[in-house]
């Protein structure tokens, strides 16, 4: 399933995504005389976040899919709830990384629900190794869901629009989102 | 499991049962009742090994799609920190992100 989906992504997007890891892993590390080097690779970045996009519907597809195994009408309740969930927390004027930030949580919502339905059903069949799996698969899958909820809380903050609109030298109006401050 | 010869006679259907950490020989019989006792063990053995099968498969399948979740994952967390850090933000020791002065 995940060759499926490597096979889905583009060899140059996956090149790409490896240089940016590297070059953000250097400026983190304190070398910041890389940046010039990522505002160069950055600028594919729509393209980047563009197939990473069409990589989260596609394994939306097959969680749905491993999960209710053909349901229909399950499957079509979850997309509906997802559908739902993103447009909850996109709003109109989102960024692409906001959307794909969400598109993460929506994924990683998708995979504790998965566990926890598939722990729930089986419980009582499952094996010790199998318990042991599925109990530290559960603490992973919530520890990235928070984490993915977190980091979009961070850039949906980050990214609120300021504007400021200087009227004479003494003068001034500051707006956040809209909304007069002083 | 295995039948066995013993002082010219038989063969006597066995099977070796593990007692902690003893493993105890089980004489079983002979004829029909080894016979039936073999296709018995035969059966659980692979009933036994079909639920192995079908638990090793669960896994790999748990694990492939938790792999692809990460995947996605991981590549969103390095695009929005590329974004963060090209805007001017940095972090301190993995705290907030705060825009450098």
């Amino acid at each position: 399933m995940k060759e499926e989906l490597r096979k889905a992504l583009p060899a140059n997007t996956q090149n790409d995504i490896r240089t940016i890891r590297a070059l953000v892993k250097r400026i983190e590390g304190g070398q910041t005389s890389a940046l010039p080097e990522l505002r160069q690779a950055i600028d594919c970045t729509p393209a980047i976040m563009e197939d990473y996009g069409n990589l989260a519907k596609i394994t939306e597809r097959s969680l749905i899919r491993t999960i209710y195994g053909g349901d229909i009408l399950a499957e079509e309740a979850t997309r509906k709830k997802l559908k739902a969930m993103r447009e909850g927390i996109i709003g109109d004027d989102a960024s692409p990384l906001v959307r794909l930030l969400v598109e993460r949580v929506a994924i990683c919502w998708l995979q504790v629900h998965h566990l926890d339905t598939v722990y729930a059903q089986q419980m009582v069949n499952l094996s010790n190794r199998q318990q042991e799996f599925y109990q530290r698969s559960q603490e992973r899958a919530h520890r990235r869901y928070m984490s993915a909820i977190r980091t979009l809380a961070q850039v949906k903050r980050l990214e609120l629009p300021t504007l400021q609109i200087n009227l004479s030298a003494d003068k001034q109006i500051n707006l956040i989102d809209g909304q007069h401050i002083s | 499991m295995a039948w066995e010869l013993r002082n010219g006679c038989g063969p006597y259907y066995t099977r070796s049962i593990r007692r902690g950490r003893q493993v105890i020989r089980q004489y079983v019989g002979k004829g029909l009742l080894g016979e039936q006792a073999a296709q018995a063990d035969v059966e659980m053995r692979l009933e036994r090994d079909a639920k192995q099968q079908e638990e090793t498969e669960s896994l790999a399948l748990l694990k492939s799609s938790e792999g692809m979740v990460i995947d996605l994952y991981d590549a969103v967390e390095t695009i929005t920190r590329a974004q963060l850090l090209q805007a001017g933000y940095h972090r301190h020791n993995r705290s907030e992100w705060r825009k450098r002065r």
